[in-house]
């Protein structure tokens, strides 16, 4: 008997279908995204992570660039300004288009930003937000 | 800083109040009124819980009536009808699947008309067995009590006013999010500072981080941070310009 499916372990040649939903943290980031429609990086962790998140500043900080390479988000050409005297400040970002209420999923193999809402693909931009 | 939600004393509050209602006798009663000053923590409470609750989200706006509310809720739940009754129908229905709480924002301006577009949001909430959060600024709060609103005052279940932070307050929240230890004499005199508003502590946090920076401190204490200002209250200042 096999234990693949215990273990987790692909069987070869098997294809996993590309993901339709986004959960947990960027789900609840997207309804903050569409509430605010203009945020930075901290405020969402402010407002949503708890803490126990292995690496949450990661985790939305790659699927906020991703939002952005797609088109769905624009970074606004004046940060907020940091505390600190030598603090570069936050980057703020806009929401430009609103799809719907499921989060858009991305698909980092496919460099591709799903929306669940209208079942359509954005491509993304490599230029995009390049600093 | 570290960057996450504290669990502060208003949220626990507001976290309370929202079982109250979902266990609520009566079904009618299905409002939750939240009121609180400038800097309480009203909105990162909120988005906290909705963005957890995938909760429907609207904001209410000077002049509002019932068909710009009936259009915002379809613009907000996909739901469309081509007559008044089919939309009231599809939303309810949209509600009792979904079971999303509502929550109106600046809900000061669905008050016009006897509350018309409050009794509309209730009646939805109550049929569909969702509830429904009213938000709006302590000074606000005495409207909801007025006698020709007593159709939707009598169905509040519970009305958390979110308070400025005590000190004990302050010291859980400075010990949650700042990188350097502080006692209780640090936090009572960011409070004073602060005057207990979560967005000027937040900022005192980032002063002491940098005062522990440059003298290379583990834990500040008053000691270290005597004559200097942790944060500004603009709100203060403006008090003092107008004297």
């Amino acid at each position: 008997m096999s234990h693949q499916g215990q273990t987790g372990a692909r069987p070869q040649g098997s294809r996993i279908s590309p993901r339709t939903v986004t959960i947990g943290l960027r789900q609840r980031a997207w309804w903050v995204m569409r509430r605010r429609v203009t945020f930075t990086l901290p405020e969402l962790l402010a407002t949503l992570a708890d803490g126990t998140e292995r690496d949450a500043i990661s985790n939305l900080g790659k699927y906020v660039r991703a939002l952005e390479k797609s088109g769905l988000l624009m970074r606004e050409a004046a940060r907020k300004p940091g505390s600190a005297l030598t603090s570069p400040g936050s980057i703020r970002y806009r929401l430009m288009v609103d799809v719907g209420r499921q989060a858009p999923v991305w698909r980092a193999k496919n460099n591709t930003v799903y929306d669940p809402n209208k079942q359509v693909e954005y491509a993304l931009n490599a230029e995009a937000c390049d600093e | 800083m570290k960057q996450h939600f504290v669990e502060t004393s208003n949220h626990r509050q507001f976290m309370a109040a929202v079982a109250a209602v979902e266990n609520r006798g009566s079904p009618e009663a299905c409002i939750l009124l939240l009121t609180g000053e400038p800097g309480t923590g009203k909105s990162c409470t909120v988005d906290n819980w909705g963005a957890s609750v995938d909760a429907i989200y609207l904001e209410g706006v000077p002049g509002m009536s019932l068909s710009f509310l009936r259009d915002y809720l379809a613009d907000q739940t996909g739901v469309i009808g081509r007559k008044k009754f089919d939309q009231y129908k599809g939303t309810v229905e949209f509600f009792r699947a979904n079971r999303q709480p509502i929550i109106l924002d600046e809900a000061q301006h669905g008050l016009p008309n006897k509350a018309e577009c409050i009794e509309y949001l209730r009646r939805i909430a109550e049929t569909a067995n969702t509830l429904l959060v009213l938000i709006c600024h302590t000074s606000e709060k005495h409207r909801f009590s007025e006698h020709r609103l007593a159709h939707v005052a009598t169905r509040v279940s519970a009305a958390p006013e979110l308070k400025v932070a005590s000190v004990d307050d302050c010291l859980a929240y400075l010990n949650a999010l700042c990188e350097v230890g502080v006692d209780h004499s640090v936090a009572q005199l960011v409070h004073a500072q602060s005057s207990g508003r979560y967005r000027l502590m937040s900022n005192a946090g980032r002063t002491l981080e940098a005062i522990a920076g440059k003298k290379a401190l583990q834990q500040v204490t008053a000691a270290d941070i005597k004559g200097i200002r942790l944060c500004e209250d603009a709100m203060k200042s403006l008090k003092r310009g107008e004297k």
